[in-house]
């Protein structure tokens, strides 16, 4: 199509040059071998995955850690293991014996669990003259329905620890790490990472909760607390006497101990 | 190229759009569900299917602090929107829209879907669900992209 305008002079090159031009605007733009690159489909799946693959990259990013024991609170308590067995703390022939009626998601049996029972462990279990017996009422849960029960799932970890023979162990650990009710703070993630602070082999632990055996018995227990008319957590039953929620402090609860030892 | 208007080709004897949009729909209502259970803090209702309530509970089921349902419900808002116009429009471009943003999500649900059996170690029937309508709707859209008269070709005979 296009000549050699070399030879022509100069005026008459420029106008040549310039028609040559306009001829070629005016092809039609499919006359250009076209790729397939430039077509709409490829440049949208192009599109979709660069952006797609920004928003995994993202999600990636801020994905969050696995829960692992360094995110958890240790507890400082120590246990005095001796005493300890399976829910029981304590000498049998203690002439003081309470039972804990108590749901892992309950504020109130939280400050229990942190605040009275450690002086109480001290002062009067490691004596000989109290004998604490932990009892599930796995309430809380329940308020929000649904398979996974956050009230039920803590108690049965605590009593698959028991098994082990680290109750206790498992009770300061998910009673230190208690954080909102029915918001994750007990998923099963968590609570591998709890058991693991709290010392048990976790292949014991993960068959232990896989058989479901004892979601069902907290579950029996929780039916038994309400057909004994516990309906709030924390409920001590002090040598036969039932007293709901928790002491407001050691020095009262101190007393009624001394109370009922004394009779 | 992308805003002329291009008559689609029925599928299964209507509009592909209308099948496009009752996908998004079934899609919107999975994830409006879970995203008004989840923000009102509750746990989804699985019957007896185990799993919706380890998902809900588990930290993966937050991007940037929002549920991920919410992202759910947005991505089917965008996409009935794009195959309403498509519908009434008829502009091809829109379908390439639905095509390229279901993509985007089909992307990010098998992200999430490796989560679920992988990490978090329990699926969400829900969840799967959102993941079954979203992958139709890719699909569907890149058949009727295929069957489609492009902008530059002369329509098929039917």
């Amino acid at each position: 199509m296009s000549r050699d305008t070399r030879a022509l002079p100069r005026q008459d090159r420029r106008r040549l040059e310039l028609e040559q031009r306009r001829e070629q605007r005016r092809r039609p733009r499919d006359d250009r071998p076209s790729s397939p690159l430039r077509s709409p489909i490829v440049l949208f799946t192009i599109g979709a995955l660069a952006i797609g693959a920004v928003v995994v990259g993202f999600a990636l990013l801020g994905q969050p850690r696995p829960p692992s024991v360094d995110d958890l609170i240790q507890p400082t308590e120590i246990v005095p293991a001796a005493l300890a067995d399976g829910r029981t703390l304590g000498v049998a022939d203690a002439p003081v014996t309470i039972e804990i009626w108590s749901d892992f998601q309950c504020p109130a049996c939280g400050d229990l669990a942190r605040r009275i029972e450690p002086p109480t462990v001290s002062t009067f279990v490691v004596p000989g003259t109290v004998r604490l017996v932990y009892h599930d009422a796995a309430f809380q849960g329940a308020r929000v329905g649904g398979n996974y029960d956050e009230s039920v799932e803590p108690a049965a970890a605590a009593r698959c620890a028991a098994d082990q023979g680290l109750f206790w162990q498992m009770h300061n650990w998910l009673f230190a790490n208690q954080s909102g009710e029915n918001e994750g703070a007990y998923n099963a993630g968590r609570l591998r990472a709890i058991a693991t602070g709290a010392g048990l082999d976790l292949a014991t632990y993960d068959t232990c909760m896989a058989t479901g055996d004892q979601q069902a018995a907290v579950g029996s227990e929780t039916s038994a607390a309400r057909a004994a008319s516990i309906n709030q957590t924390p409920t001590l039953i002090i040598n036969g006497v039932t007293y709901v929620g928790a002491p407001s402090n050691f020095a009262e609860f101190s007393l009624v101990i001394e109370q009922a030892a004394q009779q | 190229m992308i805003t002329r208007r291009v008559a689609a080709r029925p599928l299964l004897g209507i509009h592909p759009a209308i099948i496009l949009a009752i996908l998004d729909i079934i899609g919107l209502l999975v994830a409006g569900y879970l995203a008004v259970v989840e923000l009102s803090g509750r746990l989804p209702a699985c019957g007896p299917i185990k799993g919706c309530e380890e998902v809900a509970l588990s930290q993966y089921n937050n991007f940037a602090g929002i549920p991920v349902a919410v992202f759910g419900v947005l991505l089917s808002v965008a996409l009935l929107s794009l195959a309403l116009a498509w519908w009434k429009t008829d502009i091809y471009g829109l379908l390439l829209g639905h095509y390229g943003l279901s993509l985007i999500g089909v992307m990010f649900d098998g992200y999430f879907l490796y989560l679920q059996v992988f990490v978090i170690k329990a699926v969400c029937i829900w969840c799967v669900t959102y993941e079954v309508s979203l992958l139709l709707r890719f699909l569907i859209a890149a058949l009727v992209w295929y069957r489609q008269p492009k902008p530059e070709e002369p329509e098929a005979p039917e």
